[in-house]
């Protein structure tokens, strides 16, 4: 990976030599691939194991709803919609205390340690060569997480559906997403743009907490405890917030 | 450059925040499925089964292969047609939307039609059984023309009061074998026998004579006569036997003449006077008895007079006659009827003219033989459509839809839905069709039922419902399995545009399931039913009911009821 209008490296004001931006370069790729592997790769399995149990989970509580109700048609009515409401928040939860608690130890940690001055001192702007590749990593890692969530939870559901042998399991899985019709077409909009804005949010609270000059080990922790925390206070209050806007939305239309 | 980052990721958060609103702003109006349809109404009335729908333009366009279309009980016949379109995303959302129609011809109101048939077994008329009435009915009507004096020739016939009557009516082919005998309260007795025959007359049954009376009488009245008769004669024969003794032997012939004249005309007088006896007594039995036949007709001249059920709505009316002649047979009379409903304001809907005639006239014909002392009627599906049509347009079923009874007994679940349930309010005549449905029972197919509002839309539901009469002991098992149910929105846009919408379509899957396997069980006692009938349903005649009999069957429908009968005297 190069960075093609990498500065060169400036060190008390006299040019840098060539060498600084490529080096830049390559700690930025350094960084982005260590941090997909923190934040994506390692607890990718588990994001998959909790997006299974919780697909299988959440329907088998509704399908107990009602007795009158047979539970192949409660989950006929309900199909993948919980999918599409539930996979965005609790992933983006789920994430910010995994893979973000974990960027925010790492960056954390560069930073108690000096390693983030040491950057400095070498002319490599931090937040262009650390900070950044950490951001954008965090989001990629949360989009692909989502989406991976999203599917472990169509798994999870399926096995559900397939016990109680509700007829064209998949497709109402999946109906929210592939083959809504135009009234539930918001609903889609809505999840879309909270991905988006979770993936953007908790990228940035955990890069800029975990980028906080830090001087004790234990301000390590609370940064990545604040991290956390705040993510998860966005989030909810997103949720909150948009659908609230969502239903204004399709009481006046629909 | 710290400024231009910060003030970057202020736009940036600003816009991404503001970008759900813009997205969702900028959406259409969503429509899953839609019809507009140019019509102020949400069904069509249809004068034919060859009527062009009202146009009608269906959304999503882009999804137009996709939309299922199902006619429902079939594409075109008489009656309500239900037009379902179904679109369903992601083998979930069922989306539907149904339009129902009316489809004629209609049997105008006041137009009638020869949809009813009635029996009566000949053990009604055995009077000394069951038909004790009507010969308790006939001792009236002779009784008043009795005590009575009649003055002919010269000679009075004085008949004092009717004591008693007897009566013995037997049924043959094609006429009625009438016995007549009276007793006078001097014990004079008159006895007749003719063969009657019932007519239609405009429409009425009517019983007439088709033969002489030929009455017999013996006993004082006539004695009487014969005397007065003789005494008559003697007076004529005396005087003209004077006259012609004067005549021939002067005073001495005239005293002898008029001594022979006397018993010659006393003879003679005598015997005119019987048989003026017989022929007077014949001409006022006659006249007596053909008086006593067309008003009794056997009580069957109230078909004339129109019915209005309900006391607060005189206007409406259904109206009898009889088709043609009605057919006597030696077990039973037969009598094919014609009926015509008309309804006065207010109305339910003006627009729709009368019933749907589902099937072409035919005369209709009893299964099963005849049943001893027992009336029955049978009524073919135009005859049930007309009084569907008649219970509807009055407003009955919306009275008992929206009756508190009705809305109260709603399961909770069904009150707690999403819209204002506020009963059945049919908003086109529930229609019995000509044919089945491959389920057991008669179909009833109804459209456009209101159910309640949501918003601005009114939600209606369409189906059929598959009814089953059977016989348990003294009580009706009445039994009505929906099909076929389907909800709609609708609502008036501007322009004179009906919008069809889908309502409840998340839950009418599994909804329908529960409904069409539950199916409504009402048993109807048969004395409640008997008790409505009425007591003195002919002039001067009372019945009593008892042992009712219904049974409905299909292919194509047919509704028998059968009721034991008996007539009574009416003080």
């Amino acid at each position: 990976m190069v960075a093609r209008s990498a500065p060169p490296c400036r060190a008390g004001g006299r040019p840098a030599p060539p060498q600084c931006a490529s080096a830049g370069s390559i700690a930025s790729a350094v960084v982005l691939r260590l941090s997909l592997a923190q934040a994506l790769l390692r607890p990718l399995l588990f994001y998959a194991t909790v997006g299974v149990l919780l697909g299988i989970t959440i329907p088998y509580i509704l399908v107990h709803i009602s007795d009158a109700l047979k539970p192949s048609a409660v989950l006929g009515l309900i199909g993948g919609s919980y999918v599409l409401a539930l996979a965005p928040p609790l992933s983006a939860i789920l994430f910010a205390a995994t893979s973000g608690s974990a960027m925010s130890a790492w960056l954390g940690g560069l930073r108690l340690h000096g390693q983030v001055v040491a950057l400095e001192g070498l002319g490599i702007p931090p937040a262009r060569y650390l900070w950044s590749p950490a951001w954008t990593a965090l989001a990629i890692s949360y989009l692909v997480t989502v989406a991976l969530f999203a599917a472990a939870m169509i798994g999870g559901g399926l096995l559900l559906f397939d016990f109680y042998r509700v007829p064209g399991a998949l497709a109402k899985l999946t109906s929210d997403f592939v083959d809504p019709p135009a009234s539930r077409v918001p609903y889609l909009v809505r999840a879309g743009w909270l991905v988006v804005s979770y993936a953007f949010a908790v990228a940035s609270i955990v890069v800029s907490k975990g980028s906080e000059p830090k001087e004790k080990s234990e301000e390590v922790t609370s940064a990545m405890t604040k991290a956390v925390m705040r993510a998860t206070l966005f989030v909810v209050f997103m949720e909150l917030v948009t659908v609230a806007v969502l239903y204004r939305y399709t009481g006046r239309g629909g | 450059m710290r400024k231009a980052a910060t003030a970057a990721g202020i736009w940036g958060a600003a816009g991404l925040f503001a970008a759900l609103p813009i997205a969702l702003g900028s959406l259409p109006r969503p429509i899953d499925l839609e019809i507009n349809m140019l019509s102020p109404r949400p069904s069509q009335v249809l004068e034919s089964t060859g009527a062009p729908d009202l146009p009608a333009k269906v959304s999503p366009r882009r999804f137009a292969r996709r939309i299922e279309s199902i006619h429902f009980p079939s594409e075109r016949a008489a009656g309500i047609g239900l037009h379902t379109r179904r679109i369903v995303y992601g083998e979930r959302w069922e989306k539907e939307v149904t339009v129902p129609s009316l489809i004629g011809p209609f049997i105008s109101e006041g137009t009638y039609a020869c949809s009813l048939a009635a029996r009566l077994g000949a053990g009604l008329f055995d009077t000394a059984k069951a038909g004790a009435g009507l010969k308790a009915a006939l001792h009236k009507k002779l009784g008043e023309a009795f005590p009575r004096t009649v003055h002919a020739e010269g000679v009075s016939i004085s008949f004092p009061e009717l004591r008693e009557t007897d009566l013995t009516l037997k049924l043959g082919h094609g006429v009625i074998d009438v016995a007549i005998s009276i007793v006078l309260a001097d014990g004079t007795r008159l006895q007749a026998g003719f063969p009657a025959r019932l007519l239609a007359r405009d429409g009425t049954p009517a019983l007439e004579r088709a033969g002489e009376v030929n009455p017999a009488w013996t006993g004082p009245t006539k004695a009487q006569a014969v005397r007065a008769g003789a005494q008559k004669g003697a007076e004529l024969g005396g005087g003209l036997g004077a006259l012609a003794g004067y005549i021939l032997g002067g005073p001495a012939g005239s005293s002898l003449g008029g001594g022979i004249g006397a018993d010659l005309g006393s003879q003679m007088g005598a015997g005119e006077a019987n048989r003026f006896a017989e022929q007077r007594a014949k001409i006022e039995l006659t006249s007596q008895v053909d008086a006593a036949l067309a008003d009794l007709s056997l009580g069957l001249k109230a078909l004339r007079e129109p019915l209005s059920p309900d006391p607060e709505r005189p206007r409406d009316s259904i109206r009898l006659k009889l088709a043609t002649n009605p057919t006597v047979s030696p077990s039973e009379i037969t009598l094919p009827l014609c009926v015509a409903v008309a309804v006065g304001e207010p109305k339910i809907d003006a627009a729709v003219p009368g019933p749907a005639r589902v099937l072409p006239p035919a005369p209709l014909a009893f299964d099963t033989p005849a049943g001893g002392a027992s009336a029955e009627i049978i009524a073919d599906a135009n005859g049930l459509n007309q009084a569907l049509y008649f219970a509807w347009q009055s407003g009955l079923f919306r009275k008992l839809g929206r009756s508190g009874l009705v809305v109260n007994a709603l399961p909770e679940k069904i009150r707690s839905l999403a819209f204002d349930v506020t009963g059945f309010d049919p908003g086109l005549p529930p229609t019995m069709t000509d044919g089945s449905l491959g389920s057991p029972g008669v179909p009833i197919v109804f459209g456009d039922v209101g159910l309640g509002a949501w918003d601005r839309r009114r939600v209606a539901g369409h189906g059929a419902a598959m009814i089953d009469l059977h016989q348990n002991g003294d009580s009706l098992d009445f039994l009505a399995t929906l099909r076929r149910v389907t909800v709609s929105c609708s609502e008036p846009r501007p322009g004179g545009i009906m919008r069809f919408s889908p309502c409840l379509s998340d839950l009418l899957p599994a909804a329908r399931e529960a409904i069409e396997a539950a199916p409504l069980q009402q048993s109807l006692p048969g004395g409640a039913i008997l008790a409505m009938l009425p007591r003195e349903p002919f002039k001067g005649l009372g019945v009593e009911w008892s042992a009712l009999r219904a049974s409905l069957r299909g292919g194509p429908p047919k509704l028998h009821i059968q009721v034991n009968a008996r007539t009574t005297p009416l003080p």
